[in-house]
């Protein structure tokens, strides 16, 4: 019985498994081996930021020449020597006035993810639940709509008239940060679910709560996914200024002191570690996209 | 004999007439004289909101009866409410009047007893093949089987389908012919009274559409159900159902004719074809549906 069942539905012309299908750029190449190719093309795009960054590096060196002799704007070279002296002192640590920059950024991170990763933990399942309920939303979302505008900085003096505490005021600041992005996003993912899906678990007489985990979520996992980059970049903005005012190391307390002391050259340094790690951070969170493979 | 033990006997003969009553309780269900149960409906009718204001009446008026064990295929022109139709009997959708009854029990709320395939397969894309049948059988069945169980049926049906090799790969890896045959084994795993079958094999190319109509016929045959199918297609109508309800041409569709599908069971798609009667029943459908539009 079920081998005469294989055996007609074999007769079927697509029951094989799709194959990807081959690369058009290496498909309809002629004279050159598709190897070659390539290889060309990455020596251009590596030529062609050469280019770039010279012409940055040049135009940056003409516009802070003159200032050289006791000007504050940080000449390229000036930069370069201070970058090194900070990345050779960076595992210094004399508190309180001699932190090497390390230990500035881990206390970066630290009130980063602190404050994303709760706003994470809360934002997730109360959007999973708003989403579902159009009720829940409707109420809701008037609150949702006014705060969400307020600049995450402007929450910093309740932080610290409730918890009267720097170190808490600044996670309670990349809280506030994170929150409403995580929340909207992971709500309008749930919006944006198959109906067909939830048909299927009505029909199965799926519980709320297994529904919620087994469908809602994995199916939203994408719209997560990117509220979590987008308010983890906008926390990394957001902390920098926060510690100017509230912190007593960070990176947002560096480019403080170094201003105070007229380093700007330091400055530079601190830019182009801010946004190095600051891309690191939108990578590492990128990779929870594997969680659940695509549709 | 100490007191102890005697107690553990107890227990033991207890734990004994326990498991022969589930298992007793078990054959009945499965047997498939006792699964099958009929379906009543009763002067449905549904309208929908214009978006413009207004409403726009689908069905008027819809009354028909399935018996239990009985194969119905539902034909209608497109746009004449079939896949509504079926949404109600499954209690997806609520219809303005009218009430659907299964086995004298009033339908309001979608339920395990009334299986579903749908026209695009949906298929879970983060699970596999077996995945998706056991997440059913999960959400149908915790409490009262064990995974153990759910596996094994898991397992057996992608077999009877014919996908035991694929039981393994996400839906997207799959063929629509694939896709829609997990759909199959996942509503014919859950054991329920009533299949509803909604154009299941609409979306398909034509020669996997064929094969598919053959499984269809094997398994609807073997696993004596209740079977509503809609479908557009008059020849899989007759090769299937064992009476055919024809949908006139909406707004306010309503049942225009009925049609007995005489052929004998076992059924054989060649002799079936070869049957003048065949014909003339292919000519009288197609003609039903023609006048109308």
């Amino acid at each position: 019985m079920s081998a005469e069942l294989k055996r007609s539905t074999d007769q079927g012309t697509n029951t094989e498994p799709k194959r990807s299908t081959s690369r058009p750029e290496d498909a309809g190449v002629k004279g050159a081996a598709p190897g070659t190719r390539r290889l060309f093309g990455l020596a251009k795009t590596i030529g062609l930021f050469l280019i770039v960054a010279a012409v940055f590096v040049l135009v940056w060196q003409l516009l802070t020449a003159g200032y050289d002799d006791g000007g504050l704007a940080p000449t390229p070279a000036a930069s370069w020597h201070r970058l090194i002296e900070v990345v050779s002192t960076a595992f210094v640590f004399r508190p309180p006035n001699d932190v090497g920059i390390v230990f500035h950024l881990i206390a970066s991170l630290r009130r980063v993810l602190i404050g994303f990763g709760l706003a994470a933990l809360i934002a997730i399942p109360f959007g999973l639940v708003l989403g579902s309920s159009r009720t829940l939303e409707s109420a809701l979302d008037p609150i949702v709509q006014v705060l969400r505008p307020v600049s995450p900085l402007a929450w910093l003096p309740i932080g610290l008239a409730i918890l009267r505490d720097s170190e808490a005021t600044a996670v309670f600041v990349i809280f506030m940060a994170s929150l409403w992005i995580i929340l909207i996003n992971t709500i309008d993912g749930v919006h944006r679910i198959d109906p067909a899906y939830l048909d299927l678990a009505r029909t199965l007489e799926t519980t709320p709560l297994r529904r919620i985990l087994r469908i809602t979520l994995p199916a939203t996992v994408p719209a997560i996914v990117t509220g979590l980059r987008t308010s983890l970049s906008t926390a990394w903005l957001v902390i920098i200024a926060a510690e100017m005012i509230v912190g007593s190391r960070g990176m947002g307390t560096f480019v403080w002191n170094e201003w105070n002391a007229m380093n700007i050259d330091s400055i530079v340094v601190a830019i182009l570690i801010i946004g190095l790690v600051g891309f690191l951070l939108d990578r590492a969170v990128a990779q929870l996209h594997r969680l659940v493979p695509a549709a | 004999m100490n007191p102890t033990d005697s107690t553990a006997t107890e227990t033991k003969t207890q734990a004994l007439a326990e498991a022969a009553h589930t298992e007793s309780a078990e054959v009945t269900h499965s047997d498939p004289a006792e699964a099958a149960a009929g379906l009543r409906i009763e002067r449905i009718g549904k309208a929908f909101r214009r978006p413009k204001g207004g409403t726009q009446q689908i069905l008027a008026d819809v009354s028909f009866e399935v018996g239990a064990g009985e194969f119905v295929a539902i034909i209608g022109p497109s746009g004449s409410g079939k896949s509504t139709l079926l949404r109600i009997l499954a209690g997806l959708e609520r219809p303005e009047h009218g009430q659907v009854s299964l086995a004298g029990e009033p339908i309001r709320e979608p339920s395990r007893h009334l299986g579903m395939v749908f026209q695009q397969h949906v298929l879970l894309p983060w699970l596999s093949a077996k995945g998706n049948v056991l997440f059913a059988l999960e959400a149908a069945g915790t409490g009262t089987s064990t995974a153990d169980e759910r596996e094994a049926l898991a397992d057996e049906w992608l077999d009877r389908v014919g996908l035991s090799p694929a039981a393994d790969l996400r839906p997207h890896q799959l063929s629509g012919g694939m896709a829609q045959r997990v759909g199959i084994a996942r509503a014919f795993a859950l054991n329920s009274e009533v299949l509803l079958l909604d154009e299941p094999l609409g979306a398909l190319d034509a020669l996997t559409r064929y094969s598919l109509q053959q499984q269809l016929l094997a398994l609807s045959e073997r696993e004596k159900r209740t079977f509503v199918l809609v479908t557009h297609d008059v020849d899989e109508a007759l090769l299937l159902a064992d009476r055919i309800l024809v949908l006139s041409h909406g707004p306010a569709a309503t049942i225009q004719s009925e049609l007995d599908v005489p052929f004998a069971r076992p059924r054989d798609r060649e002799d079936i074809e070869a049957d003048p009667a065949f014909l003339d029943l292919r000519r009288e459908l197609h003609h039903a549906l023609s006048a109308e539009s």
